[in-house]
């Protein structure tokens, strides 16, 4: 397994066994009633068509949570930029600059050009916590203790942060769960309709019909979300913030998800926009700790 | 300070277009100067402030000699050429357009001041001890084909990406899973490179070394340079 510290709060540590239990329960359920039930019946192709879908979209629901949560969301090493190591005293350590702990705003290049009297530029940050210069998008989780490329949040229900490596598998996961959902809905109706609704023939296929149209809900909106500020070149984080920024107390029940005109990222085109964020390159593992090399002196380990 | 127009203020007042320049070096002003040691440290003005252009070696651990013979030059990325993945500064420390220049010293690292808190030697200008070992050309042409191959690592249309993407997906993440046991993904192009750099004569010859950038995290392109010292300092 990772090899992180990972402050659990143990007010939440119970969520990501709680959604696999609810993954899981509903395809034993499934496999008890509806299978059989279908594949007795030699003259519905189609019906049989729906089960395999629903054990395809299933295995892609729950790979791609145990992916999402077990995954590298894009952790940065730390203390790769100190300012100084100060030998004066009895007990050396690192300096931080004053110049540190200023904003930097460099000049940025953008495929839109489309504020041609704006300076396309960029801010950036140093972590003080990391030691370390951070890329544009990437922020600090404090839950994780680890600055994150492309950060998009911290997912309470995997337990890890949703990032650069493993948003793929994030909007996987919702995808993959929408459609398992539906074909719960789907299938147990069509057994319903078959036994010409008396509901005492196929009680358990009326219990998978409400679970599918309830546990729908969450993940369908989410992905809704994420279409629409993936279309406007924003991360969760920076909608959020352009959110509070423009004092909107709630932006999920008053959404106003619009594209920013200074976001530099914006490709000035909604698919190319989605397309860039949902299929980002996960790029390579910087922080492979498992990896033996130096173990005794790793700085990218300590914590000061 | 800090806002990309610290070279010169009065220039570029006019407007507010930000100047690039390598955000990883600052000033110290509290320093023993070359020419006097012997007079010991004390605070100089602004004007006459040391330049920091090269930090301890983090990649090596504190007991060894590494740590203490070499020193880590840290090369900027430069955000005015790519903002979505790597891209590093072309420019040789000292001539970004945004750094500090010093008249006296010009385009060659010299040895000014010694910073009594860490002990080390640096110059009056943003011109790095790499000046010793590269002419700005060289210096290019290496960090240019780098810069390259991080583009081909990251390029969102490129068929690597949209393969594993596609595939990815379809065989709920099977093909990834094999992919990354097989020989083509451990191998790296832009990880050749770098070894190929480094044991290059020309490399051996001046102790220069470059850091893989898996090590760096992509943050900075990082060379390991002998530590900068006068004769008796
Ligand atoms: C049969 C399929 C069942 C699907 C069960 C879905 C349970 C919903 C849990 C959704 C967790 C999504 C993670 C959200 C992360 C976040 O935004 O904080
Ligand atoms: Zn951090
Ligand atoms: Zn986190």
């Amino acid at each position: 397994g990772r090899l992180r510290t990972n402050k659990v709060s143990n007010g939440t540590k119970y969520l990501p066994p709680t959604v696999l239990f609810m993954i899981v329960v509903p395809c034993v359920l499934f496999s008890i009633f509806e299978t059989p039930y279908a594949t007795t019946r030699h003259d519905n192709r189609s019906l049989i068509a729906l089960v395999v879908l629903f054990y395809y979209f299933w295995l892609m629901t729950i790979i791609s949570f145990v992916q999402t949560a077990m995954s590298d969301p894009g952790m940065l090493p730390r203390n790769i930029h100190p300012g100084q190591w100060q030998t004066q005293n009895e007990f050396s350590s690192f300096i931080t600059p004053q110049d540190y702990y200023n904003i930097v705003t460099l000049p940025a290049h953008t495929s839109k050009k489309n504020h041609p009297e704006m300076n396309n530029s960029i801010d950036i940050k140093y972590c003080k916590t990391c030691k370390i210069w951070r890329p544009p998008r990437s922020y600090h989780c404090p839950t994780c203790g680890v600055c994150i490329q492309t950060h998009d949040h911290h997912c309470i229900w995997v337990n890890n942060c949703v990032g650069q490596r493993n948003y793929r598998y994030f909007i996987t996961f919702l995808m993959g769960a929408i459609s398992t959902s539906s074909l719960l809905i789907i299938t147990g109706s069509i057994h319903l309709h078959r036994v010409h609704g008396v509901t005492s023939r196929a009680p358990v296929s009326i219990l998978l019909i409400i679970y599918g149209g309830l546990v729908i809900w969450y993940p369908l909106i989410l992905l809704l979300y994420h279409i629409a500020m993936t279309a406007t070149q924003q991360t969760t984080r920076e909608y959020l913030k352009t959110m509070s920024d423009n004092s909107v107390k709630n932006p999920v029940m008053h959404p106003r998800i619009k594209r920013v005109p200074t976001n530099i990222f914006d490709r000035g085109n909604y698919v190319t926009n989605m397309f860039s964020l949902m299929g980002q390159v996960r790029g390579p593992n910087v922080w492979s700790p498992r990896d033996k090399v130096n173990q005794t002196g790793d700085w990218r380990l300590q914590e000061w | 300070q800090g806002d990309g127009v610290e070279a010169d203020q009065s220039v570029e007042s006019e407007s507010d277009i930000p100047l690039f320049f390598n955000y990883h070096e600052f000033q110290e002003t509290y320093y023993i100067e070359a020419g006097s040691i012997d007079q010991g440290a004390k605070e100089h003005d602004q004007e006459h402030a040391l330049v920091i252009t090269h930090f301890p070696n983090i990649y090596a651990s504190l007991d060894s000699t590494e740590w203490e013979t070499t020193r880590i030059v840290r090369i900027s990325r430069a955000y005015d050429k790519r903002v979505n993945y790597p891209c590093f500064s072309e420019y040789i420390p000292g001539s970004e357009p945004a750094a500090i220049v010093n008249d006296t010293t010009k385009d060659k690292f010299v040895c000014q001041g010694k910073v009594p808190r860490d002990g080390q030697w640096y110059g009056y200008s943003s011109v790095s001890p790499l000046s010793l070992y590269f002419t700005p050309t060289q210096f290019q042409e290496i960090i240019s084909k780098i810069n390259q191959l991080i583009e081909e690592e990251y390029k969102i249309g490129s068929l690597t990406n949209i393969v594993d993407l596609s595939l990815g997906v379809f065989t709920l993440g099977l093909y990834t899973w094999i992919r990354s046991r097989s020989a083509i993904a451990k191998s790296s192009k832009l990880d050749d490179y770098i070894i190929q750099l480094n044991n290059s004569p020309d490399f051996k010859r001046c102790g220069v070394m470059l850091i893989p950038l898996t090590r760096s995290g992509y943050l900075s392109l990082d060379f390991q340079v002998p530590i900068p010292s006068v004769l008796g300092g």
